[in-house]
């Protein structure tokens, strides 16, 4: 019955921010963004433990995914081989998706949060701008900026909701899946800003092979330190295996759904 | 005359917001901080404040509440111009590098997206939920606009109810916030603000059309830019509307395209230029002023009015 009531109010999020992203012509020329169903589980994770779901915490979700998804389209613009058109939208779908976010947060309206979400949206561009310029001294405090990039609006709305104690798991995670992400892109042959930052600037003498040996063994550490953190939150078994098996099993693939069906 | 002798006597209220302005982009990020300098420091015609401090003088001015908001217009004005130029491939705006041309793409949407942010931070000091309404949806219809405006591209079966629908979303609407808003800001009466809404949206209008025509009549040096480029970048617009009411123009508009030669251009300019489809655009652009100013007739007799008006006459016979 929580399972079912929990996947219901998964579809209806789904299906919410599908409607916001849904732009018919965006959708044929450069296709609609995917949700990100990790994002989107974390925020998620402590109304499946308060056990209420009410349609404004659907719009503090989806406003969060959207924000996200604005931030994340911005990044594919300076990617190459696409064509000016589909550049010059894909600036347009960025700026679309936050003006959507501001949009859904002054229906409701909730001032503060608006506030709170554009501080991180400032933060997460100054932190972007210091790691793509080398400005960062050491690897910690590299980790540490692409961990706010990842996480600083689901933190902002976490402390806008209370769900502080959340925090610290959602950074990590996030961490994990960015870091996982970057490897991807490396083995893959593309361009990765952590494997170049490491390779150029904190790692003296490397081979590919030493790079990826010394991300590893981060993400090695942060799965630890999650799990950690997982017991601490003393998450009831029904709630982890939403999210948090997904996450540390790398299987990022699988959406939440396979996760309650299995 | 200089627009900016106008509204001489909000100067020293200009250079609240000017100092306001350096301190939204003061980042500890130095890199970010100079792209957003490169860009304010180019200047510009501050406009959207400008409006912003004329209508709040309508009702019960306070420059310390009124000047978030009009920090915040601009800020997004600026946002906009940043990303457009990287949707254009631009070099040069203001007589300046661009940020995408001085930096790079990656640079100048960080930038975009920071100063989008930092509008909303300053915007946020307004409580009023109906303030934040009436910008967002700007905001989102601004975006539409531009889409549309790609989508509509050499779409010549395109009715003058989609380019009018364009540059309302693209232009006006922004005037016409900035202008409601100062009234909200100023706590004006629901009468005025909706009043100095539509005296915006009027304005913007007009604005975008005389741009729009200026786009023709005006040489390369006034431009910055080639004229007749919009056409040449499929962008019809009212001009073009007019003159394809003649077969044969109609017949030589319908063949532009993005290789269309220079000389071909040229040849098509000068036969748009020479045919009524100006005057025709001039009529519309007017008639759109003379909207704007009737809003201010039920305005109560003030010096901002008097520059409103002033502004809103400014424009319809602007030349470059």
């Amino acid at each position: 019955m929580i399972i079912e009531r929990r996947k219901h109010w998964i579809e209806e999020t789904v299906q919410h921010i599908a409607k916001q992203l849904h732009h018919p012509y965006l959708h044929k020329t450069i296709g609609t963004p995917e949700i990100d169903m990790d994002r989107l589980s974390l925020l998620m994770l402590p109304f499946f433990l308060k056990k209420t779901y009410t349609s404004r915490d659907q719009s503090y979700v989806s406003t969060a995914i959207l924000i996200q998804q604005a931030l994340d389209t911005h990044e594919k613009v300076s990617a190459e081989n696409s064509s000016l058109k589909s550049r010059q939208l894909t600036v347009l779908a960025g700026d679309y998706y936050s003006g959507l976010y501001y949009k859904i947060l002054s229906g409701i309206p909730d001032i503060e949060l608006i506030r709170k979400i554009a501080y991180s949206i400032q933060e997460i561009n100054e932190y972007k701008i210091e790691i793509t310029s080398n400005r960062c001294n050491s690897i910690e405090q590299f980790l540490e900026r692409l961990a706010d990039i990842e996480s600083s609006i689901i933190t902002g709305v976490f402390e806008h909701l209370s769900f502080t104690e959340m925090i610290p798991l959602a950074k990590k995670l996030l961490l994990i899946k960015r870091l996982q992400k970057e490897e991807e892109l490396y083995v893959n042959g593309k361009h990765s800003i952590v494997f170049s930052s490491f390779e150029n600037s904190f790692i003296g003498e490397h081979t590919s092979v030493s790079v990826m040996k010394t991300i590893e063994k981060i993400i090695q550490q942060l799965k630890k330190e999650a799990e950690e953190l997982i017991v601490q939150l003393k998450l009831p078994d029904d709630v982890k295996i939403l999210l948090i098996f997904e996450q540390l099993s790398s299987r990022y693939e699988h959406s939440i759904f396979y996760a309650e069906e299995g | 005359m200089k627009l900016t002798m106008l509204y001489s006597f909000l100067k020293s209220d200009i250079e609240v917001i000017e100092e306001e302005l350096n301190q939204a982009i003061d980042s500890d990020t130095s890199l970010l901080k100079d792209a957003s300098l490169h860009l304010l420091e180019a200047g510009g015609k501050r406009i959207r404040p400008v409006f912003v401090l004329l209508s709040a003088k309508i009702g019960n001015y306070d420059i310390h509440k009124v000047k978030n908001v009009a920090v915040a217009l601009e800020l997004i004005h600026m946002a906009s111009l940043v990303h457009d130029d990287v949707i254009d491939n631009s070099d040069m705006r203001r007589g300046r590098k661009t940020i995408q041309a001085e930096w790079d793409n990656q640079v100048a949407m960080y930038t975009g997206d920071y100063m989008f942010a930092r509008a909303l931070n300053y915007m946020t000091s307004l409580r009023d939920p109906e303030a934040h309404k009436i910008l967002s949806n700007a905001i989102v219809e601004l975006c539409l606009g531009e889409i549309a405006q790609i989508e509509d591209k050499y779409r010549f079966d395109q009715n003058l109810r989609d380019y009018f629908r364009r540059i309302k979303r693209k232009t006006a609407l922004l005037i016409a916030v900035s202008c409601q808003l100062g009234a909200v800001a100023g706590e004006t009466d629901k009468e005025s603000q909706k009043r100095l809404f539509w005296f915006g949206y009027y304005v913007g209008m007009a604005y975008q059309i005389t741009d729009d025509i200026l786009d023709f009549t005006s040489t390369e040096e006034e431009l910055g830019k080639p004229a007749g480029g919009d056409l040449l970048q499929g962008n019809i617009t009212l001009p073009v509307f007019f003159a394809m009411e003649d077969d044969i123009l109609r017949r030589k508009v319908l063949r532009v395209h993005e290789e269309t030669s220079p000389n071909e251009m040229k040849e098509l300019i000068e036969l748009i230029k020479t045919s009524d489809a100006i005057t025709q655009s001039a009529e519309v652009s007017q008639r759109y002023l003379k909207k704007a100013l009737k809003q201010l007739d039920g305005l109560p007799a003030s010096r901002a009015k008097k520059s409103l008006r002033d502004i809103a006459l400014f424009i319809g016979k602007r030349k470059y």
